[in-house]
């Protein structure tokens, strides 16, 4: 297994620089002298010397030719040096270490919510089926998955926060964290946590939902399903043994494409709470035309993608027996 | 009498009508007798071994009849009684052993469980008594089977597989419904000789459903003859072979090619098709096809009538002689 | 004969006013609807007749394109009738079984109620965001008296209420559903169109040819879409045309993958090899036996990829990165409500539950299509 994990990433490496290629020429499409970019827009009739000008320009390294300035951002890259924001006159790679930490709390639980109320509702809607309940999942999880989340997001801060007091309305913390025990802090951060997480989770569980009911009915009609039942086994350990195993096998792959749907969702859902995560750092980065933020968190997103997806091929091999490491069907 | 079938009756509820797959079909079958049920694709004898076990798919179901078991009534037990039925009371065999198999799990697991399900072993026990019985079914290397995957294994090693986990609840039935039909000559006899000598081993009774009349003759002490749902001929193997009654079974036979004879005899066939099950001919459903029909056989079904104490046939020409 | 033909002619000259054709051929259901529907956009018509005459003349695209839209309803409406009642007229002789895969998948389609209401509901979205000028009762830009109009709750003469500058917000929610609904159309038609080619050319060229346009693909598929819009917005300056760029070019890879699959795999199929033992020629095998099957799966993706574009223009538009105020967008109209939830509550209300039907109707649709291309082949091994 090691080998194929080794040999992936391997083969990953020119998905990556194609990437950082793509990222680096996009940017350079910008109408305009690419030196707009460096420099604060909406100056605002403020006059800069042209000398200033072009020690800034030479600074980052914009007077070179195009190809050396492809070159500098993949050396660059390499290195983890993402450049400068000229907004909050930090190190890129500062900001994007404080945020990502934030985005993958917010992700990896809005992950297991999606996972657990998502499979739950899919087995049960899939084993009572055409009833009022299945029906009621069905259509719901269809309306849920349809509603925008930040329209989903407003109406229940109005309805939860504003209305009823229950959750607080943004913010990673209350205002007298720094007096709270350890436990207390957990607490306190996982009820800030509570509307966010919900709101981006709740979408995709409608969608596995969905999905794993489709998944489990095709299963239960399998012949080795009523094999199993003509051996005498009782109906739950039939579906709960026999058909579930081989119905969560694609699941796998749904979670490795989730990571994109989650990192975009997340954009939204952030700048609403205002929780500083890297979402909420893109999105005030295009307002403020911050480009070296933008490209880094761009970059970072698709490498991000790219890695998720590695891992749910590999979970996927290592979970379906018929299928070898090269990703090839042994039958 | 192990078992015995009275006027069964299954359906299939379709949007566009009831397909009556089974219409009334009766027959018994005693301790180690092997009973062959014989017909075309469609015939409905798959539907009979399913609705044995009540184990019909929905939009189908059992709709009239009676089935005993041991003396009990299988369409009213309860379900536990039923769960037993099903593995140490009766065994299915079925066609396509690929898709029969769990493709997630080791063989060696599937076998194990119902083991443990139906004769109380324990673990060690289950295991020591898996690698046993795919050794007894002609697995070579059993224990090293006992850990692949289904997709590892070729078709008749599969379909000796799923025989061990039928036979696994030492049942006093075992159905083998079209149990050689996927596979190669040459492992057909094979799996013919493992179900022979497993009867004899443990006085197991077997019901043989196939459309190979030819095969069925090598195992069967009795043949029942199936077309569209209804039983037309049951006699002995024999007697059917060499002078069946029904023009049905006559046709049937007929159109057995025979090999290395080296005449130039056409092959025959039976004139017409299979009729679609939804819009079934009137009377006879036969009679589009017989040679012998004529108008009585075009207005009512016949019943069927005993010839001798062995033989029972369900045509208006043939069968009351 | 004389009198069936003097009938036809009866029934054809009747069918002049939709509707009234097929209510004497026995189609009431059919009829009704027609009727239904012209008598509304007259309806329309002379309710706003005088803003409906200066539409033509008016300075705005937009006005003289809801005049002509009107225009082209009607006159759409009145062939459609005609056209529908020929065919039926044609086809009363014949008993046709109509088997081909798209009159069956159809029929099972029209049995779905919800998807034919959402269909209902999306043409009726898209009337009305065409004829919004005609069917806005305050002028959307329009800032009156502001103290004595701001804030007010939704009432007869403002459904919706108004909001912080006293602009009757019903009026700027048809107006915001041209720009919603109309973005999301054309970015999908742009990112199929751009996307089917793309595929259908990997595929059939295959070879280099294929692996380099796939690595292409892979690369623009690893990045989170609404990561790319941000950074494409954020380069680009946002008006409509652009925007409907920006989310056509970053959908398209998405499809590209997915036809050439299809057609891969269409190509392998033994229904292919049969095609071709007939000796079909190459093209007749591509575009009447590959793209039809290839197509279906396409038409479902279609509408949720409507859907997508709605919602990614509305998030943009949130996020205050899409279409820019004052032009009203269902996006940056629940922006501006955002501060206000508490006490203005129909700001934000509205135009978001205006989304999220729109949204469900296309999601609703799109598991209507599904459901009518994929029979349930259950019974096929039991009998």
């Amino acid at each position: 297994m090691l080998k194929y994990i080794v040999k992936r990433l391997l083969l990953s490496i020119p998905l990556l620089i194609g990437i950082a290629t793509a990222t680096f020429f996009i940017v350079r499409l910008a109408p305009g002298d690419p030196m707009d970019m460096y420099l604060e827009p909406r100056a605002g009739g403020r006059q800069i010397d042209p000398e200033v000008i072009e020690l800034i320009r030479q600074k980052y390294g914009l007077d070179q030719p195009l190809h050396i300035q492809y070159v500098r951002w993949l050396e660059n890259l390499a290195r983890g040096d993402l450049g400068v924001s000229f907004r909050h006159r930090r190190p890129v790679r500062d900001l994007l270490a404080e945020a990502i930490p934030y985005t993958l709390q917010l992700t990896v639980l809005a992950l297991l919510l999606d996972a657990l109320i998502g499979i739950a509702l899919g087995i049960f809607s899939a084993v009572k089926k055409d009833t009022a309940l299945d029906k009621t999942v069905t259509v719901g999880s269809l309306i849920v998955y349809a509603i925008p989340g930040f329209w989903l997001a407003l109406m229940l801060v109005m309805v939860f926060s504003v209305n009823l007091g229950w959750f607080p309305t943004s913010q990673t913390r209350s205002m007298d964290y720094e007096f709270f025990s350890l436990g207390g802090k957990v607490l306190d951060r996982l009820w800030h946590l509570a509307l966010p997480v919900f709101v981006l989770g709740v979408a995709g569980a409608a969608g596995t939902a969905r999905y794993m009911r489709s998944r489990l009915l095709d299963v239960l009609n399998e012949e080795y399903v009523m094999a199993a039942r003509a051996r005498g086994f009782r109906e739950r350990t039939v579906v709960f043994r026999h058909a579930l195993r081989n119905a969560l096998i694609p699941i796998v792959t749904i979670y490795g494409m989730a990571l994109p749907f989650l990192l975009g969702g997340a954009t939204v859902i952030e700048t609403i709470f205002a929780w500083p995560g890297m979402g909420r750092l893109t999105v005030q980065a295009v307002s403020g035309r911050d480009y070296p933020i933008i490209m880094a968190t761009t970059t970072i997103a698709a490498f991000l993608t790219v890695l998720g997806n590695l891992i749910a091929d590999v979970t996927y091999a290592a979970v379906d027996p018929r299928v070898s490491y090269d990703g090839k069907r042994k039958v | 009498m192990l078992l015995s079938v009275r006027d069964l009756r299954s359906s299939f509820f379709l949007d566009e009508g009831e397909l009556q797959a089974v219409d009334g079909v009766s027959f018994e079958l005693d301790k180690g007798e092997t009973v062959g049920l014989v017909g075309e694709s469609g015939c409905g004898k798959t539907i009979v071994a399913l609705s044995i076990l009540d184990l019909i798919p929905p939009p189908g179901r059992v709709v009239a009849g009676e089935i005993q078991f041991e003396g009990q009534d299988v369409l009213r037990m309860p379900p536990p009684e039923l769960r037993r039925l099903r593995g140490a009371g009766i065994g299915l065999v079925f066609q396509e052993p690929a898709a029969a198999l769990n493709p997630v799990y080791t063989i060696g697991r599937q076998l194990s469980e119902v083991l443990r399900l139906h004769r109380g072993l324990d673990r060690q026990q289950a295991r020591r008594e898996t690698v046993r019985l795919l050794g007894e079914m002609g697995i070579p290397e059993p224990e090293k089977r006992a850990s692949s995957h289904p997709f590892e294994l070729s078709g008749g090693m599969k379909q000796r597989a799923l025989i061990a986990i039928a036979v696994a609840g030492r049942p006093k039935l075992l159905i083998a419904d079209e149990p050689t039909t996927a596979l190669d000559l040459t492992v057909q006899a094979e799996i013919l000789e493992l179900l022979a000598h497993l009867q004899e081993q443990h006085q197991m009774a077997i019901l043989m459903i196939s459309h190979d009349l030819d095969m069925v003759a090598e195992m069967a002490d009795r043949v029942l003859v199936m077309y569209t749902g209804r039983i037309v001929e049951e006699a002995p193997t024999a007697d059917l072979m060499t002078a069946p009654k029904h023009p049905y079974t006559e046709g049937l036979l007929a159109a057995i090619p025979q090999l290395g004879t080296g005449t130039e005899a056409p092959l025959v066939g039976i004139p017409g098709a299979v009729p679609n099950l939804l819009d079934l001919p009137g009377g006879c459903s036969f009679h589009p096809r017989c040679r012998l029909a004529d108008a009585e056989c075009e207005r009512e079904i016949p019943g069927m009538s005993s010839v001798g104490s062995r033989w029972r046939c369900a045509c208006f020409k043939t069968g009351a002689a | 004969m004389a009198n069936a033909r003097s009938d036809t002619r009866n029934i054809l000259r009747r069918a002049w006013l939709p509707g009234l054709g097929h209510w004497a051929l026995g189609h009431r259901g059919r009829g009704i609807r027609l009727l239904l529907f012209t008598v509304t956009i007259l309806a329309v018509l002379l309710w706003r007749w005088d803003l409906f005459v200066t539409g033509f003349l008016a300075p705005f695209w937009d006005r003289r394109l809801a005049s002509l839209s009107l225009v082209a309803l009607l006159a759409s409406a009145v062939a459609l009738s005609r056209w529908d009642v020929k065919r039926l007229l044609s086809e009363e002789g014949e008993a046709q079984i109509h088997r081909s895969p798209m009159r069956v998948a159809l029929r099972r389609f029209k049995e779905n109620r919800l998807a034919v209401w959402a269909v209902y509901i999306i043409v009726a979205l898209y009337l009305v965001a065409a004829l919004a000028p005609l069917l806005a009762p305050f002028d959307p830009a329009a800032i009156p008296d502001v103290q004595s109009n701001r804030y007010l709750a939704p009432s007869w003469t403002h459904p919706c209420g108004t909001d912080e500058f006293g602009r009757d917000l019903f009026s700027r929610a048809l107006y915001g559903a041209r720009v919603s609904l109309s973005i999301g159309l054309l970015a999908m038609i742009i990112a199929k169109t751009i996307g089917t080619t793309y595929g259908a050319t990997a595929a059939y060229f295959g070879g280099a040819v294929d692996n380099v346009l796939m690595r292409i693909v892979d690369i623009w598929i690893a990045f989170p879409t609404f990561y790319l819009m941000l950074m494409l917005v954020g380069i680009f300056e946002a008006n409509i045309t652009v925007l409907v760029l920006i989310l056509g070019l970053t959908s398209w890879p998405g499809t590209a993958r997915f036809i050439r699959g299809e057609i891969l795999s269409l190509k392998e199929q033994e229904f292919t090899e049969a095609a071709r033992a007939i000796g079909l020629p190459a093209h007749l095998i591509i575009f009447r036996h590959l793209i039809p099957s290839a197509l279906s799966p396409v038409l479902v993706t279609a509408a949720l990829s409507v859907a997508g574009m709605i919602g990614a223009e509305a998030g943009l538009s949130f996020l205050g990165l899409g279409i820019r105020p004052p032009t009203p967008s269902w996006g940056n109209m629940v922006a501006a409500g955002q501060d206000n939830l508490l006490h203005a509550w129909w700001i934000a209300f509205f135009p978001g539950s205006l989304l999220a039907i729109t949204l469900i109707s296309f999601s609703l649709l799109a598991d209507g299509l599904r459901d009518a291309f994929d029979p349930k082949a259950l019974m096929q091994k039991f009998v």
